[in-house]
């Protein structure tokens, strides 16, 4: 909730997005719009078999040893 | 049983030294043996932060090439008798040592003390790979800045390479009045960004300035960030000491700074 209004105006969110994709495709080699391109290839998959919140589709990638996390919230039947 | 911790970030200023230094002299109080070893050849600053620097006679170097003991070479410092200084070469540059070397210095300090602690250069390259060679466990220093996080985030993959799988985050130059209004990213932010365990929190203190200006670290000094170092040894040392609020600190200091003022 907190998250929600400190909001992307003031420049801590873009510098708390910009690291998370920039980390992201750093770990991995991949460059952030190849990330996009991943997630919203992602997201269109996964549409075509469930309802999910789509904003808050998240990707994660650990290091050593590299591993993709996706995390992606399904609607429940009666909030469609 | 002795540990060998490395504190290292990748991007230079962001407060390792100052870190070491204070880390040290708190685990030094909680009466610990401690050796805080400088690995930057060439660059050498730990001592003018302890205020060591009139004494040094022999350095890490001469102990590596066997110009003198590794006891000839450690400097005791006065104010805390369990806390000992070994000073990097000023004159030497990074290549004069090799990682092989470390381990072999860090093995023999294990038989001294309890915590060695060795203070990383910045980067990279070679002064990095020799900080770490000898290391159990890292503490890795950032600040809410996107090119020291960057940085970090390099650091702790490399180390996670070198299988040093210990690796703890300490988050330095907070300021609390930024974090409120949206325009620093909160410790939050950085822990979920950089996928770590916390060890501790440093607000941004002048205090710091003073006291590496005096050249003695900030212990007894009861500053926010006197605090903070001491709340990060004793995690250091294992005990479970909770994480204090950013925000509500604050306003307690706040607080009491208006009791003041009246």
């Amino acid at each position: 909730m907190k998250a929600f209004f400190r909001d992307k105006k003031r420049s801590a969110g873009y510098a708390r997005d910009r690291m998370k994709l920039l980390l992201l495709s750093e770990r991995i080699d991949c460059s952030p719009q190849m990330m996009q391109m991943l997630k919203s290839d992602l997201i269109h998959t996964v549409k075509k078999y469930l309802t999910i919140e789509e904003e808050q589709v998240k990707l994660k990638i650990t290091q050593e040893p590299a591993v993709l996390y996706v995390y992606v919230p399904v609607l429940d039947k009666k909030d469609r | 049983m002795s540990e060998a911790i490395v504190i290292t970030s990748g991007k230079g200023g962001v407060g390792k030294t100052t870190t070491v230094a204070n880390i040290g002299t708190g685990l030094a109080m909680l009466g610990r043996k401690v050796v805080v070893v400088d690995t930057d050849i060439g660059l050498r600053n730990l001592d003018v932060v302890l205020g060591l620097e009139n004494r040094i006679v022999y350095n890490l170097v001469d102990v590596i090439g066997g110009n003198c003991r590794l006891r000839q070479a450690l400097i005791k410092d006065k104010r805390h008798p369990n806390l000992f200084l070994l000073p990097s070469a000023q004159t030497k540059d990074k290549s004069a040592v090799s990682p092989e070397q470390m381990i072999k210095l860090t093995d023999d300090l294990r038989e001294e003390f309890d915590y060695i602690l060795l203070d990383c250069p910045a980067g990279i390259e070679q002064g990095f790979k020799n900080a770490i060679a000898g290391a159990d466990r890292a503490l890795v220093v950032t600040t809410p800045e996107v090119s020291a996080i960057r940085d970090a985030d390099r650091i702790i993959g490399l180390l996670e390479a070198n299988d040093i799988r210990d690796i703890q985050l300490i988050i330095n130059r907070l300021r609390p009045d930024m974090i409120a209004r949206g325009d620093m990213m909160s410790v939050e932010d950085v822990t979920e960004i950089l996928a770590v365990d916390l060890i501790g929190t440093i607000l941004d203190d002048e205090q710091i300035v003073i006291a590496t200006n005096q050249g003695e670290p900030l212990s007894g000094k009861s500053s926010q960030a006197e605090e903070e170092y001491r709340n990060i040894c004793q995690r250091i040392i294992g005990e479970n000491v909770p994480f204090m609020n950013i925000a509500e600190r604050k306003s307690f200091f706040r607080k009491i700074g208006n009791m003041f003022r009246k």
